[in-house]
């Protein structure tokens, strides 16, 4: 059986024609050398032009099918011998082979056969449609026209539109395709141009930008921040009024001695503080012209007695005398015991009394306090402001700490969706758990968006 | 099931005298599809030879001929297809008990001794009569034909040609040619014989170490994809010895029964690479995990 193999003839027969087997020969190598192509031209004997169907002739059945023929030439009650099989199988082989390639070829020549007929058809039909075609190309330059416009003003995602337009009503003709490949040039131009000629565009950018201090989540520094300032404005007390410091004529005086003496004695450097001397001078000053502020009441006395001749005055002068410094605050004191003995002698009412005004009350002090109260109640004002900030913040601050909770809990369910997507592309499955996660995700997603719908508006960013 | 000389015999003379009818069918079939084909041929030569209206050959009218004629000379075509594949389908039916019989016999005890210039005959045969096969239009080659790999879930029967690493000493491995015995399920590997020196070398492999060789052959004319590429890297069977080695593809075959040509990586070469060899299509498998060492 091994040695009848007849492989060497297989080589020729799956040319064309199979007219050119090579006679066996034992010493030739067991693989056949490769066979040549069907439709090549053979060399051989034979002169026929080459086929281009794939086929092996009945005629050349005795030399490229050997095996196959003997045994067909033999009565059915001649039975194939097992040593024949392998042979036979070459050769059954190589006809298989033959005819599926004839298959190919036949269905090839259909198909061929079917598109050009539908082309004809289209010709047909195109060739039945010339008149259409004046129209249609003032058509087509409306829209180039308009196009243009647009591919100036706008961006590139026009520019591949109008493309398309152009392609889809182009026909067959070829001036349509002329008028095509100018347009498509066109826009390959403006396409660069339009690349080019565009700035980069960082106008979003700032505004964002700017705008982000006023949109950005409320952080725990902020709510320090505004904590640190009501602390701040709570706390400052006002400044308190100064007393009354040395009347300015009194402190001028001073300056003036200390000038003169500074004058007479360059060398000596006078402490601050006043000489002796000094305050005697002051008090002849005083003496000589000075007027005591006084209150009305006392004005009004001291008017009536001057009438009457009747000097009271000067022993309370005596006793304003000693004490010098307190001029003004013994002015307010006469005052009050005026008024005191006034009402006490029933000389005057205490309605009718214009009110205790300290004598020492001038613009200065009632602009001052004028300013306190009003500064007071800026304070409270702020105070009230930044409290109330306060709480905003601290809502919102739980507002975005439920969102963090949310964001994360939608990422979960995301995850679990994909991986039930997964599971059921690999046809997996989708186990209790990982439905029980997704059915936890899912609830505390519903909880979480309840809980921060519940929240109160807090401002624009509240959602 | 046992299959004893008798039955075996007697199974194989029915396919015998089924593949006789077969054979004279075929020659029948092929008498009429000579027929479509000379009509056809006189009616392409008429087509030619008149002259051309349009830019399509032929007028409308001859084009239909044609057409009705292919369609015809298709149809004989595909008829005969059919009854050589009936053919060809009780050939290896008869293969297949002769070799049901083989393997029983030998586990019965028969041992057969095979001489290294019978081996060599032997595989060469068993490569060239390796069922080839033919794609129909459209379809797609399976699983172990040519180039293919093997299906994942796929079990080699006993009786199987496989390429198994073994370990030939201390820290040598070697791919070398073997038959299946058996599967065992339950530990996952195969048992597998050295086709060389039988029953002398068994060896138990697991899956991974075990390659089956392809069950067809590929045409180049109909299924090129089933073929390796040129240039790709492969284990080839190296002429005259029952191992596998790492090679390039140079050449792919040109028809069926042609053999691959391809360089064995030799570093006792120059370039690398030793002349080009020429193996089978069965003994050209795919390589496995950059395995497999040069001679």
């Amino acid at each position: 059986m091994l040695g009848k193999r007849m492989h060497h003839n297989s080589k020729g027969r799956l040319a064309s024609k199979g007219h050119d087997s090579k006679p066996s020969s034992p010493g030739v190598s067991p693989y056949n050398k490769p066979a040549k192509i069907p439709g090549a031209v053979s060399i051989g004997k034979t002169k026929v032009e080459t086929c281009p169907i794939p086929y092996i002739r009945l005629q050349d059945n005795a030399t490229t099918l050997p095996r196959l023929s003997a045994i067909s030439a033999r009565p059915a009650d001649e039975p194939i011998g097992i040593d024949e099989l392998d042979a036979l199988q070459l050769e059954l082989e190589s006809l298989l082979c033959s005819t599926a390639l004839r298959i190919r070829y036949f269905q090839g020549e259909i198909e061929s056969i079917d598109t050009n007929e539908s082309k004809r058809e289209k010709k047909g039909k195109a060739a039945g449609k010339q008149l259409q075609y004046p129209v249609k190309r003032k058509f087509q330059d409306d829209k180039l026209v308009k196009t243009k416009d647009y591919t100036k003003l706008s961006n590139q995602p026009k520019v591949p539109k109008f493309k398309n337009f152009s392609n889809a009503s182009s026909g067959g003709s070829h001036n349509n395709y002329s008028n095509d490949a100018n347009a498509n040039s066109d826009n390959s131009m403006k396409l660069e141009l339009s690349q080019f000629s565009l700035p980069k565009n960082n106008i979003p950018y700032k505004f964002w930008n700017s705008v982000e201090p006023y949109c950005a989540p409320v952080t725990l520094d902020d709510i320090k921040f505004l904590e640190s300032l009501l602390a701040q404005s709570s706390n400052t007390t006002l400044p308190p009024i100064p007393p009354l410091g040395r009347h300015y004529s009194e402190v001028w005086a001073d300056e003036h001695i200390t000038e003169d003496q500074n004058a007479g004695n360059p060398n000596k450097i006078r402490p601050t503080g006043m000489s002796p001397e000094a305050t005697s001078l002051r008090k002849k000053i005083e003496k000589s012209g000075e007027n005591m502020i006084t209150g009305p009441l006392t004005q009004r006395l001291v008017s009536a007695l001057m009438e009457e001749n009747a000097y009271e005055v000067p022993d309370i002068k005596v006793k304003q005398q000693s004490n010098i410094k307190s001029s003004y605050k013994n002015s307010l004191t006469l005052e009050k015991c005026l008024r005191k003995e006034l009402v006490d002698q029933g000389i005057l009412d205490p309605e009718d009394l214009p009110p205790l005004t300290n004598p020492a009350d001038d613009e200065i002090l009632a602009e001052i306090k004028k300013c306190q109260t009003e500064l007071t109640a800026i304070r409270k004002d702020n105070c009230k402001n930044l409290k109330n900030l306060i709480g905003l913040c601290k809502q919102e601050m739980i507002r975005l700490n439920l969102k963090k909770q949310l964001d994360q809990v939608d990422l979960e369910c995301i995850e679990t969706y994909k991986k039930m997507v997964a599971a059921k592309q690999k046809k997996r499955p989708i186990t209790k758990k990982e439905k029980e996660d997704a059915w936890k995700a899912i609830n505390e997603q519903i909880r979480l968006n309840k809980e921060i719908n519940a929240l109160p508006l807090t401002g624009p960013n509240t959602s | 099931m046992p299959l004893t000389a008798d039955v075996a015999a007697q199974q194989v003379q029915e396919r015998l005298r089924a593949l006789h009818r077969y054979i004279y069918d075929i020659e029948a079939e092929r008498g009429r599809s000579e027929q479509c084909i000379d009509q056809i041929l006189r009616a392409e030569k008429a087509v030619e030879s008149s002259p051309s209206n349009d830019e399509s050959s032929g007028s409308s009218q001859q084009q239909m001929q044609l057409k009705n004629l292919y369609k015809a000379g298709l149809t004989a075509a595909e008829q005969e297809e059919r009854v050589i594949r009936l053919a060809l389908s009780k050939i290896y039916e008869i293969r297949a008990i002769k070799n049901e019989r083989r393997i029983q016999a030998r586990h019965a005890g028969n041992k057969e001794t095979i001489g290294c210039g019978a081996l060599m005959k032997m595989l060469l045969s068993a490569a060239q009569t390796l069922p080839l096969h033919v794609g129909r239009v459209g379809e797609r080659a399976p699983a172990l034909c040519g180039a293919l790999p093997a299906d994942a879930g796929h079990v080699a029967r006993p009786g199987d040609a496989v390429a198994a690493l073994v370990r030939v000493s201390d820290k040598e491995e070697n791919w070398i040619l073997a038959e299946v015995v058996s599967w065992l399920p339950a530990q996952g590997k195969y048992e597998v014989d050295d086709i060389d020196e039988e029953q002398k070398n068994r060896h138990v492999l697991s899956k991974r170490r075990v390659v089956p060789l392809p069950l067809m052959r590929a045409d180049p004319r109909t299924d090129e994809q089933a073929l390796f590429p040129k240039g790709a890297v492969v284990m080839a069977l190296y002429p005259q010895t029952t191992c596998f080695y790492r090679a390039v593809v140079n050449r792919l075959p040109t028809s069926a029964a042609d053999p691959y040509e391809v360089l064995f990586e030799d570093s006792s070469y120059a370039d690398g690479y030793s002349p080009p060899e020429r193996v089978a299509q069965r003994y050209v498998i795919a390589i496995k995990e950059g395995k497999g060492r040069s001679t």
